[in-house]
C-alpha cells in the first residue's frame, strides 16, 4: 500500500495542474451538493425547532368578535383539538410602508401580557423595554420591510383610523410572517392594548390557537372547523372576513423557496459529478496511454496489473476524496451567504452546525462515483503486456480518414488543421460538447427564471396575483356604486369593474374560497386553465386542484353553500389560482354570488389605466375626491414589493450557478487542452520547426475545441430555451398552478450562449498559451 | 530553432541572432528546410498534407502549391497513392522522402538535414541520400550533420566538428557515385587525419 501510495503521489506531483483541476471540480460538486442536502434536510427542521421552542400551535384562527363566540373553542375541541387557547386582539387592515412601497397589510395587535402558552414571544437581541407608545414587531419587518428599532410603524386603515407605534424590538415569529400575505402580529403593553380596544371597539377580534390531539389530522380539522364555524355559520352573509393559518402552511410557505433552491443545487451537483466522471474517464485513459512505458517498466520489475491500476485509482480517488471533503467543509462557510439570500423569502435565521448525516453521504457518493469510473477505465492496464508497454504499444494511431485534405480544402490553414484534429478525436469533442451543453442548459434555465421573476415580471406576478391590475380601489359599501360609475368614465382609466375576492363557502361539502365579477371577459390575467369563465348566474369555474381532488370536471354540477343558503351550479371552466385556498377556488358571476348572499355588495374595484396614465397621479386624484371613502393601491408596485425577493433569490442563484458553470467550463477546457497539448507536444514542435509561429499554433489549438464548445452551448441553450416552459410548469404545478405558460427570453438565452462561448474562448486562449513552452529545438536535441 | 550562446548567426544575408521566437519561425518557413533523423512527420495527416501544411504557410494559392508538392513527390519517387497515406502506413524511407518534400516545399535557401538516414535501413537510407544528392545537383544547398561515412561521402564540402569547434574543412568534387575510389580515399584520409 505504501508503495502504491508513493506511485500515486508521484503521479499527483507530476500532473499538478490536472490534479488541481479535478480537485477544484470535486470541491465545487461537494460544496454545492452539501449545501443542497443541508437545505433539503435541515432548513425545514430549523423551522420545526423554532416552532417547538415557541410551542407553536398547529392551527391558528383570527375571527371578528361579531363572528366568534365561545362555541367555536368547544367546536375545535370536539373536532380533535387537544389544547385550545384564545386571546383578544385588535385587527386592522390598511396600508403600511414596506420595502419602499405602500402595501396592503393586516396588523394584529395584542397585549404582551398574556396567559397564553402557545406561540411564546421570543425577542431578538437588541429589543428595548416596551412602553405604551411602542410595539414589538415580527422580524420580517426588519429583514424585508426596511424597519429598524426606533422606527415608526404606521398602519393607515381604509376606513379612517391611523395607528402609529415606535418599534421597540423584533421577535422571532413562526406565524404571520410571510411577505406575500403581509400579516404582522404586533405586541403592545397591557395598558396600550386596553386603550386601543377602547379606541377601536369595532375592530376587536379573537385569536384562537390550537394544538391537535395525537392521531388527529390537522388539515382535516382545519377544513372541518372553517366549514362548521365560518361557512355554515348563519351569520355568514358574504361579508365575513376571518383568517386562518396552519403550521403546515407556514412551514410550506416559508421553506418552499429554500426547497426549490436546494433542488436546483442538488441537481446541479449531480450534473457536476457526471461531468467529473466524463473528465476522469478521459484523464485515466489518456494517463494510461501517456504512461505506457512507465507501466511497462513497473510490470517488468514485478508489479502486478492490480498494483499499477491501484496506484492510478488511488491517485484519482484520493484527489476526489480531498476535493469532496474540502467542498463539504467550505459549504459551511457558504451557509451564511445562502441563508441571507433565502431569509428574504423565509424570514428564517438559519445557522446549521456540522451535520454528519449530509456530509458523509456527500463525500462517500462523490468519491464512490469516481472510484467506479476510475476502476473501470483502469482495466486497460491489464491488457498491456510489459513488452508491448515498453514499446509504447498503445501509442500507434489508426486514423481512418484524412479529413479536409489540404490540396482540396479552402480556408485558413489554422482552421483546417484544427478541423482535422477535431474530427480525428471525435470522442473528446463529443465529451466537450456534452459538458458544455449541460452547463449551457442549466445556465439558460436559471437565467430565464431570473428573467421572469426579476426583469419581465408581469407573467410571474400575474400567476401569483391571479389578475394584475394597475390599481385597486376599495370603497365603502355606501360609496361603491358612485365611485365605480365615476371611474368608468374618468379620463386615463381604460376600464374599471367590481371584483370580489375571498368569500368562504363550501363546494359539494368541502371548503372553498370564492371570487366573483360581473363580466369575466374584462379580465386580462391568465387564471383560466381550461374551458371558460361563468357567464350566467348558474355557472362557475372551479380551481383545478379542487376539481382533481373532488373528481370534478367541466360539465359537472356542483352545490355551493354558505350561511345556510345553497344552490347548484354548472362547471364551465377550470381555474388556477395561487393563494390561501391552495387551489380550492370557485369563480362565480355577481348574480351567481347573489343566490347565496342576497344582501352582499362588493367594495373592491379593479382599475386598468391607459398606458400613458400614471398610477400615483390617479391615486392622488381619487383619494383627494373621495377622502376616507376609498383606499387606492398601486397594485404592481405592491406586488413588486412583496414578490421582489423571488427575483433577488433567483438572481443570486443564477449568478452563482453561472459563475460555477464558467469555472467548470474553464476546468474542463484546461484538462482537455492541457492533455491535448502534452500529448501533441511533438507535433506542435514539428510545426514550429517548419515555420508555424506560437500564435498560429495557439489559434489552431483553440479552434480544435471551440466548434465542440459552440455546438454544445448552442444545443444546450436551445434545449434550455425550449424546455423552460415545461420546467416552469413543473415548478408552478407544485404551487397549484399547473400551467405557468412562461417562455424564456430569447435575448437572455442568446446572451448566456454568447457569454459562455466568449468565456470558453478566453479560457482556451489562456490555456493554449502553454504551447509557447513547446520548443522546436527539442526535436533536434533529443 | 535555438539561440547562439556566443557570436552571431547569419543566413541569407540576415542576422538571426536575438530574434523573437515568432520572427525565427517566419524566417524558418521562408529560408530553411529541415530533415530530421526521427523524420517527424505529423502523424494525423497524409504525406501530401504534411508537405502542404508547410507550403500553405507561405501562399494562399492552394492549387499551385499542391501542384508543386505533387511534382516534388514525383521527384522523390513517391506515387500518388502513397502520398495520400498516413506516416504510420508507409515505410521509414518513404516517410523520410516525404520529409524531404516538406523541407523543399518553400524553396529554402538551405536544407538542413540532421542524420537523415539514422533511423533507416541500408536500402532506404541509400534511396534518401540519392534524393538529397539529386536535389543538390539542381542547385539546392544542403547542410547535413552525420556520423555516417556513406552520408558524408555525398558532400562537396566536409566540415569536421569536435566539441563544438570546426577542426577541419575539406572541399570535394561533386558526388557522382560511390564507385569514385579517389574521392572516397581523399575523404577517408581526411577523416582519419581528423581522428574520426
Amino acid at each position: 500500500m505504501t508503495r502504491l501510495a508513493k506511485i500515486a503521489w508521484a503521479n499527483v506531483r507530476r500532473h499538478q495542474g490536472q490534479t488541481a483541476s479535478l480537485l477544484a471540480m470535486m470541491l465545487i460538486a461537494g460544496l454545492v451538493a452539501s449545501l443542497g442536502l443541508l437545505l433539503i434536510l435541515r432548513y425545514a427542521t430549523e423551522f420545526d425547532r423554532q416552532a417547538a421552542a415557541q410551542n407553536a400551535p398547529d392551527l391558528s384562527f383570527a375571527e371578528p368578535d361579531t363572528l366568534y363566540d365561545a362555541s367555536h373553542a368547544a367546536s375545535a375541541r370536539a373536532l380533535g383539538a387537544a389544547t385550545v387557547e384564545t386571546e383578544p386582539v385588535v385587527l386592522l387592515s390598511g396600508e403600511v410602508a414596506f420595502n419602499g412601497a405602500d402595501v396592503t397589510a393586516t396588523a394584529m395587535y395584542s397585549s404582551v401580557t398574556t396567559d397564553a402558552t402557545m406561540d411564546v414571544l421570543t425577542l431578538l437581541d437588541g429589543a428595548e423595554p416596551l412602553t405604551d407608545t411602542s410595539v414589538y414587531a415580527p422580524h420580517l419587518l426588519a429583514d424585508l420591510g426596511g424597519y429598524r428599532i426606533g422606527d415608526r410603524l404606521t398602519v393607515r386603515a381604509a376606513d379612517g383610523p391611523v395607528l402609529g407605534y415606535t418599534i421597540a424590538g423584533f421577535y422571532n415569529a413562526v406565524y404571520f410572517v410571510s411577505p406575500t400575505s403581509q400579516w404582522y402580529h404586533l405586541y403592545l403593553t397591557a395598558a396600550a392594548f386596553a386603550d386601543l380596544q377602547a379606541e377601536l371597539p369595532a375592530d376587536q377580534w379573537t385569536l384562537l390557537n390550537l394544538q391537535v390531539a395525537d392521531g388527529v389530522d390537522a388539515n382535516r380539522l382545519y377544513l372541518d372547523y372553517v366549514k362548521a364555524n365560518w361557512v355554515d355559520n348563519p351569520l355568514n352573509t358574504g361579508d365575513i372576513v376571518a383568517y386562518s393559518t396552519s403550521l403546515d402552511a407556514a412551514v410550506g410557505g416559508r421553506t418552499f423557496m429554500a426547497t426549490i433552491v436546494a433542488l436546483i443545487m442538488v441537481t446541479f451537483a449531480a450534473l457536476l459529478v457526471i461531468l467529473a466522471l466524463f473528465v476522469v474517464r478521459f484523464r485515466v485513459r489518456t494517463a494510461i496511454e501517456d504512461s505506457t512505458k512507465d507501466i511497462g517498466a513497473l510490470k517488468a520489475v514485478g508489479y502486478t496489473s492490480g498494483q499499477v491500476a491501484g496506484a492510478l485509482i488511488l491517485q484519482y480517488v484520493g484527489t476526489a476524496f480531498a476535493g469532496a471533503a474540502l467542498g463539504v467543509a467550505l459549504s459551511y462557510a457558504a451557509v451564511p451567504a445562502v441563508a441571507a439570500v433565502l431569509k428574504r423569502q423565509s424570514s428564517i435565521d438559519w445557522r446549521p452546525g456540522f451535520d454528519a448525516a449530509t456530509a458523509l453521504p456527500t463525500v462517500v457518493v462523490l468519491t464512490g462515483a469516481i472510484l467506479l469510473v476510475t476502476a473501470a477505465a483502469a482495466r486497460r492496464v491489464r491488457r498491456l503486456s510489459p513488452l508491448a508497454a515498453l514499446r509504447s504499444g498503445l501509442s500507434a494511431h489508426s486514423f481512418r480518414r484524412n479529413w479536409f485534405p489540404l490540396d482540396r480544402s479552402r480556408g485558413p490553414l489554422a482552421w483546417l488543421l484544427a478541423a482535422k484534429q477535431t474530427l480525428q478525436t471525435t470522442g473528446q469533442a463529443a465529451m466537450v460538447a456534452a459538458i458544455t451543453a449541460v452547463v449551457a442548459f442549466t445556465s439558460v434555465a436559471l437565467v430565464s427564471t431570473y428573467h421572469v421573476t426579476a426583469v419581465d415580471t408581469d407573467r410571474f406576478v400575474g400567476l401569483i396575483a391571479g389578475e394584475l391590475t394597475d390599481a385597486q380601489v376599495t370603497a365603502t359599501p355606501e360609496a361603491a356604486d358612485a365611485v365605480l360609475a365615476d371611474l368608468q368614465t374618468r379620463p386615463g382609466v381604460r376600464k374599471a369593474f367590481p371584483y370580489v375576492g375571498g368569500l368562504a363557502m363550501t363546494l359539494d361539502g368541502d371548503w372553498a374560497l370564492a371570487t366573483a365579477t360581473a363580466d369575466y371577459a374584462q379580465l386580462e390575467g391568465s387564471a383560466l386553465y381550461d374551458g371558460r369563465y361563468p357567464v350566467h348566474a348558474n355557472e362557475v369555474a372551479i380551481g383545478v386542484v379542487t376539481a382533481r381532488t373532488a373528481g370534478l370536471g367541466i360539465g359537472d354540477t356542483v352545490t355551493l353553500a354558505a350561511g345556510g343558503a345553497a344552490a347548484e351550479y354548472l362547471v364551465t371552466g377550470l381555474t388556477q389560482v395561487y393563494g390561501d385556498g391552495s387551489g380550492y377556488h370557485v369563480a362565480l358571476t355577481l348574480d351567481g354570488l347573489g343566490q347565496l348572499f342576497p344582501g352582499y355588495h362588493w367594495t373592491l374595484i379593479d382599475v386598468y389605466l391607459d398606458d400613458s396614465a400614471d398610477v400615483t397621479s390617479f391615486a392622488d386624484a381619487v383619494t383627494a375626491e373621495y377622502g376616507d371613502a376609498v383606499t387606492v393601491t398601486d397594485t404592481r408596485r405592491a406586488w413588486q414589493a412583496t414578490l421582489g425577493m423571488y427575483g433577488d433569490i433567483f438572481g443570486a442563484v443564477a449568478v452563482a450557478i453561472l459563475a460555477i458553470t464558467v469555472t467548470v467550463i474553464g476546468l474542463v477546457l484546461y484538462m482537455v487542452l492541457s492533455t491535448t497539448i502534452r500529448r501533441r507536444q511533438r507535433a506542435y514542435g514539428i510545426q514550429k520547426a517548419v515555420g508555424f509561429t506560437g500564435a498560429q499554433l495557439m489559434r489552431q489549438v483553440t479552434l480544435t475545441l471551440l466548434p465542440a464548445v459552440a455546438l454544445g452551448v448552442a444545443a444546450g441553450a436551445a434545449l434550455g430555451y425550449l424546455a423552460f416552459p415545461a420546467l416552469m410548469d413543473a415548478l408552478f404545478a407544485s404551487m397549484g398552478l399547473p400551467s405557468a405558460a412562461m417562455t424564456a427570453s430569447a435575448l437572455f438565452t442568446a446572451g448566456v450562449a454568447v457569454l459562455l462561448v466568449a468565456a470558453a474562448t478566453a479560457i482556451a486562449c489562456l490555456v493554449a498559451r502553454r504551447i509557447r513552452r513547446v520548443s522546436a529545438y527539442t526535436l533536434v536535441s533529443e | 530553432m535555438d539561440q547562439p550562446s556566443l557570436g552571431d548567426v547569419r543566413l541569407a544575408g540576415q542576422s538571426i541572432t536575438g530574434r523573437s521566437e515568432s520572427d525565427l519561425a517566419r524566417f524558418r518557413r521562408r529560408h530553411a528546410g529541415f530533415v530530421f533523423q526521427q523524420i517527424y512527420l505529423l502523424d494525423n495527416m497524409s504525406l501530401l498534407d504534411n508537405a502542404l501544411a508547410a507550403g500553405r504557410l507561405l501562399t494562399t494559392d492552394r492549387k499551385a502549391i499542391a501542384a508543386k508538392a505533387n511534382g516534388l513527390f514525383d521527384r522523390v519517387k513517391i506515387g500518388p497513392d502513397t502520398r495520400l497515406k498516413f506516416p504510420a502506413q508507409v515505410s521509414g524511407g518513404e516517410a523520410q522522402r516525404a520529409g524531404i518534400v516538406r523541407a523543399l516545399i518553400n524553396d529554402p535557401v538551405v536544407l538542413f538535414a540532421d542524420e537523415p538516414t539514422g533511423a533507416l535501413d541500408q536500402s532506404s537510407g541509400t534511396a534518401v541520400l540519392d534524393v538529397l544528392t539529386e536535389v543538390n545537383r539542381t542547385g539546392q544547398s544542403i547542410v547535413m550533420v552525420t556520423h555516417d561515412l556513406k552520408s558524408a561521402r555525398r558532400g562537396n564540402r566536409v566540415l569536421f566538428l569536435r566539441d563544438g569547434q570546426i577542426t577541419g574543412d575539406l572541399a570535394l568534387a561533386p558526388y557522382e557515385s560511390d564507385a569514385d575510389q579517389a574521392r572516397n580515399d581523399t575523404l577517408r584520409s581526411y577523416l582519419i587525419e581528423m581522428g574520426w
